[in-house]
């Protein structure tokens, strides 16, 4: 059993005033005893893409430059390390996809190291399942190297139980012409805690996020994202999209910093947040830090509930309040699942969604 | 080659001159008990406000400086005198200010300014208000515009003590409490039920004193119904010291009243401003704030609102300019406490010759703020490679029952832009100076006239060549 106590994480990159108790999170307790099990269609790509378990990590070295969203506080975890490399020029057609099987209330912890060579293409589908499972922990971290003119696309989907508590951190780098892209379905359990840094260090390299989040009952969702440009004419996208009710409580921290010698560079952040009950606490902070002349930034938030001529026009048509509510906030969440490159994994998403909302 | 387009900093010379310390009483430099008492008893305290310095220095004491924010450990209070004045007392006429203080404010343009468009003008030099003066006709009105230190001992007495850092309590922040321990000067206003003031009151700060701070506390009292504008300016010249100053704003907005809080703020380029501005605004109220920030080496300055009345609205519009030398952490904050209550801020900043400027925000929208709305506009506009400016605002909602907005840009001088207006015969030059000074108008067209060309002249963009 390892067990990691008061740790921080989701560290804003600068911090405001302390009242607001937005700079940082504090995890009071965690304990993890064992890795998930894992399976993926490893056959499909024999000969395009190597997979190597279970690896130590004095072979990750090169891993050791990419920052994640959550912070190093959970590095001391010992977890089944996965290294996925995709070589040179492969363009692969259809999605990797991992699943983690979550049983009987079990605390796991596990990473996936990717290395996209040039030229190379993927999509990887990373979904987390639970079978007579209500409660446990997940810690899961996703480190990538996208090299130049390569491209990895990751979906993440969160199908556990609502009394887990998760932490999945995610950490890129791109070279030049590189594009690293995140789209996440975030369902919150009890504490949810999620993070993604992409550094964007070759010029022209992009970063695109889309992401999708519901919680609802007494459940704690955090997430902080950042975009870091260092390369010249660098793009950042970041999208995110909720819904939130009961009592829930969020914070989104969404950062595109833009360093000094990132000219050309442009960033983009919208949020937009449904809220469904008097009792959600909905916390948003979206930063521009700009140190060089020749970039544009632009963000956003739209933060409220459903507009009332909606609710009218619905209700003209039959259609209550509430179920109205879960129309619009269904149809959030589904803008993202359709994004995900499997009608098989689209529908279990939405199957599974349709029993949360 | 084609030239770069350069923006002066700010011409600072009708602020920069300055007079000798000769004659003045001043303060041994530090913060100590015995300090504080010293300025207590300069002042004849009543009993209750020296009990509150003192407690207030035990704060100071136990507050740690901000772990966000500028960087401020270059500013050691132990070479601060906290108090410096030149005893002459305070004047309702200007004919009998000493001649080297009316000076200074002649050269400032107060005397003037008071004779064409102001219904009273307070003026505090260093430590002290040197003068005070209200027209007759608006005191026949039963407004009360006068030094704060007056109103402590006189008929308002127990107003003052019922009302002061109230709104900002000294364990707010150690700057706060700073100011609680040692503030000296600035101005008390009260504006009684239904009374309108068409034209505005002005009090100005002059820091002349070197390694020396400024304290000075405002006080406004605006009952239901009434309206007031109130400008506040502030100057010093340049030293090689670090100047401080930590003043402190408290306004308190009647029923249905409004107050509209203007500030042209040009401290010299060795001032850490750390000034705290609060406002509470009943039923129906509104404040308005309008805020320029051009001075100081460091500030740190954000006005708040708690909107406690129904319906009660906040609208903030302000420009900050980051030289170099300069960090200017500025920004807004507010606290929707009651149903159908608005905020608006709308911001610009611009950065040049490695200045910093940092736009920083909160809204919280509290449970019971239904109906509320809010909104955040900022724009950074960056003039140069060798400067910075970050944005970060906050928001903290917490009914469904709100409506919240906001948005950001950050960026250059757009090159769209001036195309477009190259396209209608108007050369690239004169485009790119139209397209800087347009973007500060948010703040001069909220002005009276006189101090918008003032807040024009202050800038003096200059521009000439053109982006290469």
């Amino acid at each position: 059993m390892q067990e990691l106590n008061n740790i921080t994480v989701n560290s804003l990159p600068v911090k405001t005033w302390n009242f607001l108790r937005m700079n940082e999170s504090k995890v009071e307790h965690i304990e993890v005893d064992k890795s998930a099990v894992v399976s993926m269609n490893r056959e499909d790509f024999k000969g395009d893409i190597e997979f190597y378990s279970n690896v130590d990590n004095s072979k990750l070295a090169d891993f050791s430059e990419v920052t994640t969203g959550i912070g190093n506080s959970l590095e001391d975890i010992d977890a089944d390390n996965e290294l996925i490399v995709i070589k040179d020029n492969i363009k692969a057609d259809k999605p990797l996809i991992i699943k983690y099987k979550y049983n009987d209330n079990t605390k796991c912890a596990n990473r996936l190291f990717f290395v996209s060579n040039q030229n190379s293409s993927l999509d990887v589908i990373v979904l987390f399942e639970a079978e007579n499972s209500t409660a446990g922990v997940s810690v899961h971290e996703i480190k990538s190297i996208v090299k130049e003119n390569a491209n990895l696309n990751i979906y993440t989907a969160n199908l556990l139980a609502d009394g887990y508590v998760t932490l999945h951190n995610c950490g890129a780098r791109c070279a030049d012409n590189a594009t690293f892209s995140l789209v996440q379905v975030i369902t919150g359990s009890e504490k949810t805690y999620y993070g993604g840094y992409t550094k964007l260090e070759g010029k022209n390299s992009s970063f695109l996020s889309d992401i999708a989040y519901y919680a609802n009952k007494e459940q704690i969702l955090d997430m902080n994202y950042v975009a870091k440009h260092t390369g010249r004419k660098t793009n950042c996208d970041m999208s995110a999209t909720g819904v939130l009710d009961d009592d829930a409580k969020k914070i989104f921290r969404g950062t595109i910093d833009f360093v000094k010698g990132c000219s050309g560079a442009k960033g983009n952040e919208r949020e937009d947040v449904l809220l469904l009950s008097d009792n959600n606490v909905n916390q948003t902070i979206p930063l521009i830090l700009c140190d060089e002349e020749d970039v544009e930034g632009n963000h956003g938030a739209t933060i409220g509930k459903i507009d009332d001529e909606v609710i009218f026009y619905l209700g003209s048509r039959g259609i209550s309040r509430k179920e109205a509510e879960r129309m619009m906030a269904k149809a959030r969440i589904k803008a993202v699942c359709d994004k995900f490159p499997s009608d098989e994994i689209r529908d279990q998403i939405t199957t599974y969604m349709e029993g949360r909302i | 080659m084609s030239e770069k387009t350069y923006v002066e900093d700010i011409d600072r010379s009708m602020y920069d001159f300055r007079n000798e310390d000769k004659d003045a009483y001043r303060i041994s430099a530090g913060l100590t008990a015995d300090i504080v008492e010293q300025i207590s008893n300069e002042k004849d305290d009543p009993e209750w406000m020296r009990e509150f310095r003192l407690k207030s220095l035990e704060v100071y004491n136990r507050l740690q400086v901000p772990e966000w924010g500028p960087d401020i450990s270059e500013l050691n209070i132990d070479n601060i005198a906290t108090y410096v004045t030149k005893k002459s007392g305070m004047k309702e006429s200007w004919e009998d200010v000493p001649d080297e203080i009316k000076d200074t404010f002649d050269k400032l343009g107060i005397p003037q300014a008071e004779r064409t468009s102001l219904a009273g003008v307070g003026a505090q030099y260093d430590s002290e208000m040197v003068y005070h003066n209200v027209q007759k006709e608006v005191e026949e009105l039963g407004v009360v515009y006068t030094d704060i230190e007056s109103a402590l001992k006189g008929e308002y007495a127990d107003m003052i003590k019922e009302h002061f850092m109230h709104l900002v309590p000294p364990t707010d922040h150690k700057f706060a409490a700073l100011h609680g321990a040692v503030w000296s000067g600035g101005s008390f206003v009260y504006v009684p039920k239904g009374v309108k003031l068409e034209i505005p009151l002005q009090s100005y700060f002059r820091l002349n004193a070197a390694g020396a701070g400024q304290f000075e506390h405002t006080l406004i009292i605006l009952e239901e119904d009434s309206y007031l504008h109130f400008i506040e300016g502030c100057s010093a010249p340049k030293y090689n010291v670090a100047n401080l100053h930590a003043g402190c704003v408290e306004l308190y907005v009647g029923k249905n009243a409004k107050l509209r809080y203007s500030t042209i703020e040009n401290w010299s380029k060795n001032m850490y401003n750390l000034n705290t501005k609060r406002a509470i605004v009943e039923e129906g109220g509104t404040v308005e704030w309008v805020s320029g920030s051009f001075g100081s080496h460091v500030s740190y300055l954000y006005p708040m609102s708690i909107l406690k009345g129904k319906g009660s609205k906040m609208e903030f519009t302000g420009v900050t300019f980051a030289g170099k030398g300069q960090n200017l952490d500025t920004g807004a904050k507010v606290v929707h406490a009651a149903p159908d209550t608005s905020s608006y801020i709308n911001t610009k900043s611009i950065s040049k010759s490695g200045g910093c400027s940092t736009f920083r925000s909160s809204v919280v929208i509290n449970k019971n703020a239904k109906h509320s709305k809010a909104s955040v506009s900022c724009e950074s506009l960056m003039l140069d490679d060798i400067s910075r400016s970050d944005t970060i605002p906050a928001m903290d909602i917490r009914t469904a029952d709100a409506d919240v907005g906001h948005e950001a840009k950050i960026g250059r001088i757009s090159d769209d832009a001036v195309f477009y207006l190259m396209s209608r015969g108007i050369s690239e030059e004169n485009a790119k100076a139209m397209i800087v000074s347009g973007f500060a108008d948010n703040v001069s067209k909220e002005l009276p006239l006189e101090y918008a060309m003032e807040m024009n002249n202050l800038i003096k963009l200059e521009m000439s060549g053109s982006i290469g």
